[in-house]
């Protein structure tokens, strides 16, 4: 299957075929073929001819997954072209609505239990005199509202949690 | 020797004191607030007293509090660690009053050195070089001139109410002196309301070096080399060594009597930190002391083998130091890096939230003194340090590759920290020759240097192309568990527990 990524801003095109613990992949012209193993969740232990290299990946706020590989780190996200739609990763499970910057939470819109559609404004939160609405990020429902109006966030905090 | 210790203080030197404790047969007794339940630092405690809401200022920073924690427990003495309350004159006075020990220097000592005046006299009443200049502003020009001669140019002309690196001015020789005073007087008036300014001396790219001692209740005093922490960003440090690169053992030797005789004139006991500026010619001046342990000791404990928690509870306890002056040899390098909970590409600004994975890194030659755990979550009150990551070697050059190594091999996730901005730092080539000042750090944060280190893409793409590979694999087999029969995948369910875990 067919991929775009963009890795550290840099956009690679990829095609990935994957069986069992053997991967046949292009990047861009260069060809690998790879032996994977998984060692634990999120370390990808992948062989390449006699070199063997570390990669462990997490998924920082649902935007990007995190890379670390050779003492590199890198930022990841990828676009499935055959089907247009951005990776399926962030949408499983619990998924966290963070503060994009710090600033002060002026409204708490919904309370745990609601319903929430994707993209519903979850909190207001105002920094540097602009009103920003979160929204959720899947639909589902509220299992916790973490901040109350008038309380002060940090950049990245924990708003809300979806699931 | 003391049965039980009270820490009045949290995170990583909290569980470093416990550690103290628990070696040498003491109760260490830990206090938390709100927050802070299931901190490492109250993990590690045998008995831990709750002493109020997460904000310092209602909970560590409240004397009456801590000192009922310490009678609640029956603790014989207090160690104040770094912070909160370490150099509060009247934190220690209240402690002497309520008949407990102080693991720190008397309030006398803590007064004198605290305000920076005082601190400068005492120095100089030591016969140890200051920063050349006045403290008292300037009346005239022609005193201002006179004074420039003897200071010798460049110059700082500096407003006496200013700060924070406003109100600072440049002035290389005498031609620019008469417009640069004028200019600054105005600046100084409209910016602070107050048109005095005074002169120091320009030190250009100068280096900040230390001088750890320590005293015991029987006279004598004892300096532990120094440390060199001139890798600072908005004057906060990041990374320390022990040596400083740029010292041989006779200006050791000067400084540290330099520092022992500052250290004698305050009538200092117990461990503390004699802080100079280097200039470029090597000569050091005096800039102030610090009445306390600090955040960076263990790279001395590593070259010099000594354990200065152990000392401090030892001096207090009313013991002799454990060692002479000639006793104290330093060996090899050591190098520490403060890992935060900060996004380096976000202005630094704190990162919390939940460590999902921490991966702590070991092998020979590895310290790490750490206050977080893999499911903690990093509170927002608080200083973000999550741990202090050290490595000692043979050579200075070894310290550097083991700390390269070490940086590669520590992995945190679920939240941004400072880790890549070291790794990229231990892999720079100015910082590995040990050529900074402490300008280094901000040059080396200048978008035009980031631009340039991002830019240079390497001639080999095999890592970009692995990660992108990676990348797929990782977002397949996430969107596979997430169609699973099972409600949840497993990395979320984990996430749902930890979450969970923190609430109760």
């Amino acid at each position: 299957m067919k991929y775009e990524a963009e890795i550290n801003g840099h956009q690679i095109s990829l095609e990935v075929e994957q069986h069992n613990g053997r991967v046949v992949a292009r990047a861009g012209k260069r060809s690998y073929d790879l032996e994977v193993a998984t060692p634990e969740r999120g370390v990808y232990l992948m062989f390449l001819g006699d070199q063997v290299h570390e990669v462990r990946i997490w998924s920082a706020d649902g935007n990007f997954l995190q890379v670390t590989v050779g003492g590199r780190q890198f930022t990841a996200n990828i676009i499935d072209r055959k089907h247009r739609r951005v990776s399926e990763h962030r949408l499983e499970g619990p998924q966290q609505i963070i503060a994009p910057m710090p600033g002060k939470v002026v409204r708490v819109l919904l309370k745990p239990g609601d319903e929430v559609a994707a993209g519903q404004g979850v909190v207001i939160v105002e920094a540097m005199k602009m009103q920003n609405e979160i929204k959720s990020t899947k639909a589902g429902r509220i299992l916790e509202v973490r901040v109350a109006e008038g309380e002060s966030v940090n950049n990245k905090q924990v708003l809300a949690i979806v699931e | 020797m003391f049965s039980k210790l009270l820490i009045a203080n949290r995170g990583e030197i909290a569980v470093r004191i416990a550690r103290a404790c628990r070696e040498m047969g003491i109760s260490p007794v830990a206090v938390y607030s709100d927050a802070d339940r299931a901190s490492l630092h109250v993990r590690v405690a045998e008995q831990a007293v709750h002493i109020g809401p997460s904000a310092s200022n209602e909970s560590y920073l409240v004397i009456e509090k801590i000192i009922a924690a310490a009678r609640q427990v029956g603790a014989d003495a207090i160690h104040p660690g770094y912070g909160f309350l370490s150099e509060n004159a009247g934190f220690a006075q209240a402690v002497e009053d309520a008949g407990l020990i102080l693991i720190g220097p008397p309030a006398s000592a803590m007064r004198l050195m605290g305000s920076k005046t005082s601190a400068r006299i005492a120095a100089q009443t030591a016969g140890v070089p200051l920063v050349p200049g006045t403290t008292n502003s300037l009346a005239t020009l022609q005193e201002a001139e006179s004074v420039a001669e003897a200071v010798g140019y460049p110059i700082m002309l500096k407003a006496a109410s200013g700060g924070g690196g406003k109100g600072m001015r440049l002035v290389r020789s005498r031609d620019e002196l008469a417009s640069a005073y004028s200019l600054a007087q105005s600046e100084a008036a409209s910016s602070f309301n107050d048109a005095s300014v005074y002169i120091e001396k320009y030190i250009d790219r100068p280096r900040h070096v230390e001088i750890q001692l320590i005293g015991d209740h029987h006279g004598n005093i004892v300096y532990l080399g120094e440390r060199e922490c001139s890798l600072q960003r908005r004057h906060q440090k990041v990374i320390e060594e022990c040596p400083s690169p740029v010292l041989d053992e006779g200006l050791r030797q000067r400084m540290g009597e330099a520092a022992v005789k500052v250290a004698r004139a305050a009538g200092y006991v117990n461990a503390g930190t004699v802080e100079f500026l280097l200039d470029e010619q090597r000569n050091f001046y005096f800039l102030e002391m610090n009445t306390r342990l600090q955040v960076e000791h263990p790279v001395t404990e590593l070259v010099t083998g000594r354990d200065l928690v152990h000392e401090q509870i030892r001096v207090a306890a009313g013991e002799k130091l454990s060692f002479s002056q000639d006793d104290i040899l330093m060996r090899g390098a050591a190098i520490e890096c403060r890992i935060y909970a900060e996004d380096p590409d976000n202005g630094f600004l704190p990162s919390p939230g939940v460590i999902t994975r921490l991966v702590e890194p070991a092998g020979p030659g590895v310290r790490y003194d750490s206050g977080s755990y893999q499911g903690w979550e990093v509170p927002i009150f608080y200083d973000p340090l999550l741990a202090k990551l050290c490595v000692w070697a043979e050579t200075r050059e070894a310290a550097v590759h083991r700390l390269t190594r070490v940086l590669d091999e520590y992995t945190i996730e679920g939240i941004s920290t400072t880790l890549p901005f070291f790794r990229a730092i231990a892999r720079d080539p100015e910082f590995r020759r040990g050529e900074f000042d402490t300008g280094f750090i901000d040059r080396f944060l200048d978008p035009d240097a980031r631009a340039k280190r991002s830019n240079d893409v390497p001639a080999d793409p095999t890592l970009a192309d692995l990660a992108a590979i990676t990348a797929v694999l990782h977002t397949k087999a996430s969107a596979r568990g997430a169609e699973s029969s099972q409600p949840r995948s497993a990395e979320s369910r984990w996430k749902l527990e930890a979450r969970l875990a923190q609430r109760r």
